[in-house]
């Protein structure tokens, strides 16, 4: 990659790093892991730089890189806990209860199976058409449908949104 | 509860996403990745050569001299290297043969890019990488001349303006002459390509300009890494090739080769090492985390000119919080203290080679180290660095 190139491409890394993270830690839960993952989608968008910066829809491409690398491996990862000397951050208080709500809903995200998981954040987080998740995860209309309709279903009976209906 | 409202979930999806606040991007570790996954796609092209080669089981003597010998063993093998004619299809850079199984190297351009491509017994679009790049002329001789893979590998390269063509000298003997091809137009800079047996059958490389030799370069090459540790996510298996440093004509080609292990030690079980190579292709330094050596083409002493120490190189595996540096240091600097959060310190023992120290530190979420301060003897603060 020549130096105009390598610009660009850094241009183009610094843009997305931050949504393409936050991607991946709504479909990992787990900082590291998305920040590894976000990190693979870029090198893979930088060892095939030349078809990247063609494609029409560029996020869309990043978007089923970074779907690929998860299902190729980050999802079958486990991470072990480390004993650290250090307290972690202390707890704050969140009058709003704003922390609290948007922790149970990644938490209950989080407990969706993998294929849910992936359509629940492409719609409503990533606000996609149905047609566009069905284009990003390479399924039909129909299938997309059918897990957005289960995923929301079994978010109405999770646990960790069961005090969702009381505020 | 309630999830019937749609819009409350995109609104609290979106509140606890694009409230993450993600770290800083590590450009550097994503283009290190990014090469590291070009060449693995190389190395994926080499072991499909070395199945064909062992697919040719009715040709036992050709798969055996394709197969590395011993060391002892005489190295039987021979290399062709024929530039395009007049009737090459376009693009051809060069085409050629190991032990008589023939090979081609095309590069072609679109959009901006160029696509560098080998094709082996005509098996069609086999090898391209798609990387794009090399649409101006490198300012080295030549612009990318590495590999890695245990079998046959191809090195296909854009070369300087001035380069005509290269004399590679070989492990059997032989010197192949590489036509430097003028196959993209004269905007685009020459390309040159051979394949060899393996990553070690390159001893020398030379480049001439119209006017005679312009430089020559000894490569690092080995048939396989030293085991650097078992937090290597890839096999250690892979031998490597790479041209960092160019020389002089008849500048020596000093210093003699020679590898030191100069820290070791054990990060949640398991066992790390870290390696320095020294020799007249530079310097070579094998962290714990990557196969892909850290190379900087100069003599180990010219590393450390302008301070008594400095970082020379930061490897990670950020899943696990871990992190070696590696620290160069002058002879003056007698010991090095890590330095970490809540007052940490930990002294970390110095390697000398080739007329400077080397100290690998090693950062765990644990421990915590994101720095390191370098002493004399008599207890004086030389040098200190961050790497967090």
């Amino acid at each position: 990659m020549n130096g105009s190139a390598l610009a660009e491409f850094s241009d183009f890394a610094h843009s997305r790093w931050p949504r393409l993270v936050r991607l991946g830690y709504g479909l990992t839960g787990d900082r590291g892991l998305a920040e590894d993952l976000a990190q693979t989608t870029l090198a893979n968008a930088y060892a095939s730089w030349s078809r990247v910066r063609k494609a029409d829809d560029p996020d869309a491409y990043m978007r089923r890189i970074l779907l690929n690398s998860y299902r190729a491996g980050f999802r079958k990862r486990r991470v072990a806990e480390q004993l650290s000397e250090a307290v972690p951050d202390l707890a704050v208080a969140d009058p709003l209860g704003q922390h609290g709500d948007r922790a149970a809903v990644l938490a209950a995200v989080a407990a969706l199976p993998p294929k849910q998981r992936e359509v629940v954040l492409l719609r409503y987080w990533l606000d996609l058409t149905e047609i566009q998740v069905a284009a990003t995860l390479g399924c039909s209309l129909g299938n997309v449908k059918s897990q957005t309709a289960r995923a929301l279903a079994k978010l109405r009976v999770s646990a960790e949104l069961a005090d969702w209906g009381a505020q | 509860m309630s999830i019937g409202d749609e819009t409350r979930l995109r609104s609290q999806l979106s509140g606890a996403l694009d409230e993450f606040n993600p770290g800083p991007l590590p450009l550097d570790a994503v283009i290190r990745q990014g090469r590291a996954t070009v060449l693995r796609k190389r190395v994926l092209a080499a072991v499909a050569v070395a199945l064909v080669v062992v697919a040719a089981v009715t040709l036992p003597k050709l798969a055996h001299q394709l197969t590395e010998p011993p060391p002892t063993a005489p190295l039987r093998y021979h290399v062709t290297v024929n530039p395009p004619g007049i009737r090459s299809p376009k693009g051809l850079v060069a085409s050629g043969s190991v032990n008589k199984l023939h090979w081609r190297a095309e590069v072609t351009y679109s959009g901006g890019n160029t696509n560098e491509c080998w094709h082996l017994r005509g098996e069609s679009g086999y090898g391209c990488n798609g990387t794009g790049g090399y649409t101006s002329f490198p300012a080295q001789p030549v612009d990318s001349f590495d590999a890695e893979g245990t079998g046959p590998v191809m090195l296909v390269s854009a070369v300087r303006a001035d380069v005509r063509y290269l004399i590679v000298s070989l492990t059997n003997g032989e010197t192949v002459k590489l036509l430097a091809a003028e196959v993209l137009g004269a905007r685009h800079p020459r390309y040159v390509a051979i394949v060899v047996p393996t990553v070690t059958s390159i001893t020398q490389v030379s480049a001439y300009s119209a006017h005679g030799e312009i430089a020559y370069a000894v490569p690092f090459g080995t048939r396989a890494l030293p085991p650097a540790s078992t937090f290597n996510n890839e096999p250690n298996g892979n031998g490597i090739f790479q041209v960092v440093r160019w020389l002089k004509p008849g500048q020596p080609a000093m210093p003699l080769p020679a590898t030191h292990r100069f820290g070791h030690g054990t990060v949640d079980g398991s066992s790390w090492s870290e390696y320095v190579a020294i020799g007249p292709f530079g310097t070579c330094v094998i962290t714990p985390t990557s196969n892909y050596p850290f190379c900087f083409p100069a003599d180990a002493v010219d590393l450390i000119r302008h301070s008594a120490a400095k970082t020379l190189c930061v490897s990670y595996i950020s899943q696990r919080h871990l992190a070696w540096a590696t620290v160069v240091a002058k002879p003056s600097v007698s010991y090095i203290v890590a330095t970490g959060r809540h007052g940490r310190h930990i002294k970390v023992g110095l390697y000398s080679a080739d007329g400077v120290k080397f100290a690998a530190i090693a950062s765990t979420g644990w421990n915590g180290i994101t720095g390191w301060i370098a002493y004399s003897a008599g207890g004086t603060a030389l040098a200190s660095g961050q790497f967090g």
